[in-house]
This record gives structure tokens, C-alpha cells and sequence, in this order.
């Protein structure tokens, strides 16, 4: 196997039943890219997410992921702590809700802090310093670190979110529906700073989503998925200019122009 | 006459010897074991209806009941005073179904069943402290979900713990918990001390006495076996500080015990004195022997 | 050297009744270095679809894009992405970007991502634009809601701030006034004695006059 891939995913299959949650899915992934996974509810993209993160079992198929050691280690075969570490410390899910990313009643400083703490930081200044400089790089006022998430706005809880899962710089991050309940000119705001990160920090990304106009922003290469399995895969651009597939093009030619 | 004699010898058979029967102390017994072997980890056990509703030590009491022995000298305090009801109650429960010989003084205890305080006598070898225990899970405020803690517990995920005690920083600029302030055993476990008051953790760490916690509510019993390493939690910068009230105790003139503070008159004077009894009066006894000396 | 081979594109919907709908067919031209091409043709003849061909856009039907020793119809998409990034540029004729950022940080981008130092990137993105005669006061503001013509010309911004041997531009001139095209044109002359390979689609028959090498009429190859 080629040893210099980030991330790997080949030929996943996930079933509930009878039903096809996912089938025969493959992706791959290097630092720095940004790859889109896109198709309509039912599509079985969240499930593909929740699978290759190692939160939902496979029923076929591998996941490798290259450890900072070099190291290629299979989700499908290591122990679970194993995997909740690695999940913890060089992955990131920042979901569609940010209260399901977040907790609720622990203040903003306490949030990013956690990951901190999880793996060993004693030293309060510390932590709060740098909770201080997250803050300030997902654009929330640093005067808010001893505030709660409740009272933040739907757009500053998504950045919060964010700035929680980046504290331990993993080297990917997985989003579901990045910018999904959030007003418009917010999600401007996130898709700007999503990219900024992606750039700066060298991490790369998968994101789930159904919208078209935020995947053409900030994906490089896309795969369109349909019933569980992928239609097309691509260029970002190209598949969204020139889809091959029926499904693909008539996703495409749903948008509506503003 | 035999009418009495008979009547005593029915209480002595309708109860086995410290009330529970020999099987449940069996399935005790084992847990305790397996708690000792694994210091700081929560054993579940079948927990028995007791004679008293749950809040009220049955988690305590069972563990006791499956250690004594008849030679047992037993000692009962609640939050440190022999001679509050709950501790009187207890006494008189194990007197009645044990017959064993009881005391208030904390070095001739074998056995000391205690509710919220460590005596501040230290503690010699083969001497037994069992703790009473309301919520065993130090996390449990923080992830209220039972299949989470376990996972956290077994996988040393304790960064939430740590989020606490920086939230109580951020928030009041110290550590805030003044009691069950959680400690980490045999640098492994984070455990709860049980409701002690933090000033209480120090005597935890490489006691010579067998430290046994029983929760029967929540059905879990764990252990901290003789000169194990039980540290609390703090950071680096916020150091942990065992803090008392700074007064002396009004009746011995100890400034090193615990204190409670009562209301001694109707316009709000207030008195502290030492939260654990028996102190209390070996401390003034020691007192007026030096009195007599000079 | 950009080289078109045989080229043929059509399109086929399957959500219209199936329709085919071929472009061109057997498209072949070169490009040499120092070299400005001009594509001609009328409206729908596929000047546009041959720049996004070219570009990784479109897919190609049959034969072959080649950019230098690179070919497009067999690159996976990261070659194409690589390519993109470091020796391909292309200044489409809208202006595509995320919403509420600044005009210099838009005009940065391609800079920041070869990996030149932020201080660099400013001040190489203020020259660009003060060149181009965007005023300052509206270089932090978003070019989503300036004028057409300011629109080009911050999309020509970021198309040229960045040396590209390989340069494609669809109608660079379209929405400016004389004075603007000028810059413009002046750019991309510069662009061609640096030895970049352009082909671009000019309406303008004046400005298509003064930059172009030679012109290439896509109804009659």
C-alpha cells in the first residue's frame, strides 16, 4: 500500500437491515485537501461520515489512518481506546448541531480547554491562555471565555465548536453539514474561516453536505453519493460544471440562482 | 422469667450475627476483595434492603456488617460526633445484632464506620474505616449517562474532572469544592472521598488503615488498601490546599482539628468547636493533665 | 507549450429527453511560450467550453489537452489540482467567492496557496490593485458588491498577481472602460514577455488586435 495518504477509506458498506445505509464506498484523503461528500437526504452521507470516523461499525471494509509515527493503522482493527484516543487528540467531528459538539454548561474556556486536559495539561494559565488565542482566532470576543455556550448565537457556537475540536491540531476534521442552521451571513463567515484553517494549520477536511453553493467554496475534489452508493466523483469544479452522471446533473440543475 | 429469656433468644435467632445473612456477606466480601485489588474502582454489588431507607448508610452499614467479627471493637461517628442519632442509631443496631463491643475512643477501635469525617487521630495498621457513600461517581454531575463514566473511567478519559475544577478557577478564582473533592488512587482511578471535607483528603493518602466505601443506593463499594498513593486534583499553578475554618476549637483549644460553627445565642454569637468528639476530649483531658503538671 | 489535439466535446442530458449536444469536433492548435492565442468564433461556436476543458472544467469527449508534458484527459484530479495551483491560471469572466470577504484577501489567495508569507502576499495584492486602479478605501470592503467593472477587474487582480506560464482569460476586457482596458491589456502583455502561454477570448476587436500572437477561429478548423 502507498504510504503516503492521510486517510483511507475502501469499499465501505454499511447496512441497517435490509437496507442500505452505505455500499462499496471508497475515498482517500491528503493534508491540505478538502473533500466534499454531497447528495440529498437518504443519500447515506452522514452515515459514510459517522462510519469512517469510527462512531458506527462497518459491516464491510477497511479504514486506514497514517498515524504521525508513519504508522498505518486500521479503525476496523484497533482497540477502542485506541481509537477514542486518536479520535480525541488527531481527528475532529464538528457536527450539524453545535450542542451535540459541545457542552452546554461548561463555559467557553472550559470547552477548548477540555481536549487539553483529557491529554495531560495541568497548568491553568496555560489553558487559558490558550483558550484565549482560539477564541480570538475563530473571531469571538475573548472577554466571552467565562461565558456559557447557551448564550452564545447559533453562528458563535459553530465556531466554538470548531475552535474545540482544533485545540489538539488534528490532522483531520470531519464536519456534517458545517453551515447547516445557520443564517446566511453567518455561514459566510464559517466557510471563510473553515478555509483559512484548512490553509494555515495544513489539516485536511471531509464535509458532508447538501449544498452545493458551500461545498463549490471550500471543496477541492467531491464525491456524490445517491441511495448509498457514489455516482460520480471529481473535480469539485468539473462535477458540478460538467457532471457525467444522470443523478449528478440533476442535482446540479435543481440549484436555484440568486 | 422464661417468657423474657425466650423473647431474647428469639431477637438473637431471627438475626444472623450483624444482621445480613451469610451469603450476602459472601458476594460482599468478594467485592470488597475485588475493590482492594483494584484500588479506586467501583465493584457493583447486589445491594440488600436493609432495615432503614436508602440515605441513610445502608451502603456503609452492609459493608460493615459483612467485616465484623466478634471480637470487633466498633466505633460509629456521623460527621464526626459519636453521639448524634444517626451514629447512635447504628451503634445500637450492630450492639443488638452483633453484640459487639463498642467504643468512642478512635485508637481502640478494630472497626469504625463513619459518615462524612476521617477522625483526626491517626489511624494505626488493621484498623478498618468504611465510609459512607451517597453518590460513588465522581463524574456523575458533569456526564450524567452511566455508560459514559464507566467508558471514561476505563479509559482514563478525565479531562472532564479537570473542566470542573478550571470552571470553579474561572468562576470564584480558586477551587471551589470544599467537600468530596476528587482524588486520583494509586495514580490510576479518579475516586470520590465520599462528602469529607477536603481538609479530610490528606489523611487518605498512605493511611496503614484499610479504607472501604459502601454506597447502597447506588450499589457500588470500592477500597483504598493500607499506604496507598491518593492524591487530589489540582494544577500546577492552583495547587490543592486542605482548609479548615481559622479559629480554635472553643472547648480544647485545638487549632489543628476540624471545626464546626454553632450559634451559641439568640443574637447570632457564634462558637466553633472541633467537628470530631473523641478528639475533642483527648485533647482537653491532655490538657488538664497538663494543668495538673504545672 | 499548450497543445489541443483532435479535441472534441459534447454534452449529453440525460435529465432532457437525452439530448446530445456536440460542441466542436477535431479542435488542434498550439501554444508557444511568449505566445497570446485568441479564440474566435461566434456565440455558442465553444470558446468558453474550450478554456474549461482546458482548465479541468469540462471533460474531454475525445482526444487530448496537453499543458507541456501533462495530459489533462489523464490526469487524476490532484494532477489537475497541482496544476492549478502553480503554473495554471485562469481569470474566468464572474467573479466567484465567499461571501463578506475582503478584496484583499481575495486577491491574496492564490499566493497563500503556494505558500508565500502572508506580509509578502499584502503587499504583492495592494501593488496589484492600485495598478489596476481599485480605489483603497475599497480593498477591505467585499467586491460582491462593487460594479461589473470593478468585479473584473479584482478578478483580473487575482489572476495575475501570480506569475502563471499557462494563462487562460474569458473576454479579461468585457466590462471596462478604455482607460481600465489599457491596464488590463498592458498586464497581459507583460504576462507574454515573461514567456507565459496565454489564449484568451476577446470580443473586443481592438484589444484582441493589440495583445494576440495570432488568432484561432474555432467555426473554421
Amino acid at each position: 500500500m502507498k504510504q503516503d495518504f492521510l486517510f483511507k477509506a475502501s469499499n465501505i458498506s454499511k447496512y441497517y437491515g435490509q437496507n442500505i445505509g452505505c455500499k462499496n464506498v471508497s475515498l482517500d484523503i491528503n493534508p491540505g485537501e478538502v473533500l466534499g461528500i454531497v447528495g440529498e437526504s437518504g443519500s447515506g452521507k452522514s452515515t459514510l461520515l459517522n462510519c469512517i470516523y469510527g462512531n458506527l461499525e462497518v459491516d464491510e471494509g477497511d479504514i486506514f489512518l497514517n498515524d504521525k509515527s508513519k504508522t498505518i493503522l486500521n479503525f476496523t482493527k484497533i482497540s477502542e481506546p485506541k481509537l477514542r484516543l486518536i479520535q480525541r487528540s488527531d481527528l475532529a467531528f464538528v457536527h450539524q448541531n453545535p450542542r451535540d459538539g459541545l457542552r452546554m454548561n461548561i463555559s467557553a474556556g472550559g470547552n477548548i480547554g477540555e481536549r487539553l486536559m483529557a491529554i495531560g495539561h495541568r497548568n491553568y494559565g496555560e489553558i487559558r491562555e490558550i483558550a484565549s488565542n482560539w477564541l480570538e482566532k475563530v473571531e469571538i470576543d475573548v472577554s466571552r471565555i467565562d461565558d456559557k455556550p447557551s448564550t452564545f448565537s447559533g453562528g458563535m457556537q459553530q465556531r466554538l465548536q470548531i475552535a474545540r475540536n482544533l485545540v489538539t491540531r488534528p490532522r483531520l476534521i470531519f464536519m456534517d453539514e458545517p453551515t447547516g442552521g445557520l443564517d446566511v451571513s453567518v455561514q459566510a463567515k464559517i466557510l471563510d474561516l473553515l478555509r483559512n484553517l484548512v490553509r494555515e494549520l495544513g489539516i485536511a477536511a471531509i464535509i458532508v453536505t447538501h449544498d452545493l453553493a458551500v461545498v463549490r467554496l471550500l471543496a477541492d475534489r467531491i464525491i456524490v453519493m445517491q441511495n448509498g452508493n457514489v455516482v460520480e466523483a471529481g473535480l469539485c469544479d468539473q462535477v458540478l460544471d460538467d457532471p457525467q452522471h444522470k443523478y449528478s446533473q440533476l442535482l446540479v440543475s435543481s440549484v436555484l440562482q440568486v | 422469667m422464661n417468657e423474657m429469656s425466650k423473647n431474647e433468644n428469639i431477637d438473637i435467632q431471627i438475626y444472623n450475627f450483624a444482621y445480613l445473612d451469610e451469603n450476602t456477606k459472601r458476594m460482599i466480601r468478594r467485592a470488597l476483595l475485588k475493590a482492594l485489588c483494584i484500588p479506586g474502582y467501583q465493584v457493583p454489588f447486589s445491594s440488600r434492603e436493609m432495615p432503614m431507607p436508602y440515605g441513610w448508610g445502608t451502603g456503609g452499614i452492609q459493608v460493615t456488617s459483612a467485616c465484623l467479627i466478634p471480637k470487633d471493637v466498633l466505633k460509629v461517628i456521623d460527621q464526626g460526633a459519636d453521639d448524634t442519632t444517626n451514629a447512635v442509631s447504628i451503634r445500637k443496631f450492630f450492639q443488638k445484632t452483633a453484640n459487639v463491643a463498642v467504643t468512642e475512643k478512635t485508637s481502640d477501635a478494630s472497626l469504625i464506620q463513619t459518615r462524612h469525617r476521617i477522625p483526626e487521630t491517626k489511624l494505626k495498621e488493621k484498623q478498618i474505616l468504611v465510609y459512607q457513600v451517597p453518590i460513588p461517581e465522581p463524574l456523575r454531575f458533569l456526564e450524567p449517562r452511566e455508560t459514559e463514566t464507566r467508558k471514561m473511567h476505563a479509559l482514563s478519559e478525565y479531562g472532564l474532572m479537570y473542566v470542573k475544577l478550571y470552571e470553579d478557577i474561572a468562576k470564584h478564582g480558586h477551587i471551589e469544592t470544599a467537600y468530596a473533592y476528587p482524588v486520583k488512587t494509586n495514580g490510576n482511578y479518579v475516586t470520590d472521598p465520599s462528602p469529607i471535607p477536603k481538609f479530610d483528603n490528606p489523611k487518605m493518602n498512605n493511611s496503614p488503615a484499610i479504607q472501604l466505601f459502601g454506597a447502597g443506593r447506588e450499589q457500588r463499594i470500592y477500597a483504598i488498601p493500607p499506604y496507598t498513593n491518593v492524591k487530589s486534583l489540582d494544577f500546577e499553578d492552583y495547587p490543592f490546599e486542605a482548609m479548615k475554618a481559622n479559629f480554635k476549637c472553643s472547648i480544647c483549644g485545638s487549632s489543628d482539628s476540624y471545626l464546626d460553627e454553632i450559634i451559641v445565642s439568640d443574637d447570632g454569637k457564634r462558637s466553633y468547636i472541633c467537628s470530631d468528639t473523641d478528639y475533642c476530649k483527648e485533647q482537653t483531658k491532655l490538657n488538664s493533665k497538663k494543668e495538673d503538671q504545672l | 507549450m499548450i497543445q489541443i489535439k483532435n479535441l472534441n466535446k459534447s454534452f449529453e442530458l440525460y435529465n432532457q429527453n437525452n439530448t446530445n449536444i456536440n460542441v466542436f469536433k477535431n479542435i488542434n492548435f498550439k501554444v508557444n511560450k511568449g505566445e497570446v492565442v485568441a479564440l474566435t468564433g461566434n456565440s455558442g461556436t465553444g470558446k468558453s467550453t474550450l478554456l474549461k476543458l482546458i482548465y479541468g472544467s469540462y471533460i474531454i469527449s475525445k482526444g487530448d489537452v496537453l499543458i507541456s508534458d501533462i495530459n489533462i484527459r489523464k490526469s487524476t484530479p490532484r494532477d489537475i489540482l497541482k496544476l492549478r495551483k502553480n503554473r495554471l491560471g485562469y481569470v474566468s469572466q464572474f467573479l466567484r467567492v465567499v461571501p463578506r470577504v475582503p478584496t484583499i484577501e481575495v486577491v491574496i489567495e492564490p499566493l497563500l496557496d503556494i505558500g508565500c508569507e502572508k506580509n509578502i502576499a499584502l503587499k504583492k495584492g495592494q501593488e496589484i490593485l492600485e495598478r489596476l486602479k481599485i480605489p483603497k478605501n475599497l480593498w477591505n470592503l467585499s467586491p460582491l458588491t462593487f460594479s461589473g467593472g470593478e468585479q473584473q477587474r479584482v478578478n483580473i487582480a487575482r489572476g495575475f498577481i501570480y506569475n502563471y506560464p499557462y494563462l487562460l482569460l474569458d473576454e479579461p476586457t468585457a466590462s471596462l472602460d478604455q482607460n481600465n482596458k489599457n491596464i488590463v491589456l498592458d498586464l497581459i502583455e507583460k504576462a507574454k514577455l515573461n514567456g507565459s502561454a496565454i489564449i484568451g477570448i476577446f470580443h473586443d476587436e481592438i484589444a484582441r488586435n493589440r495583445v494576440a500572437s495570432r488568432e484561432v477561429n474555432l467555426e473554421n478548423l
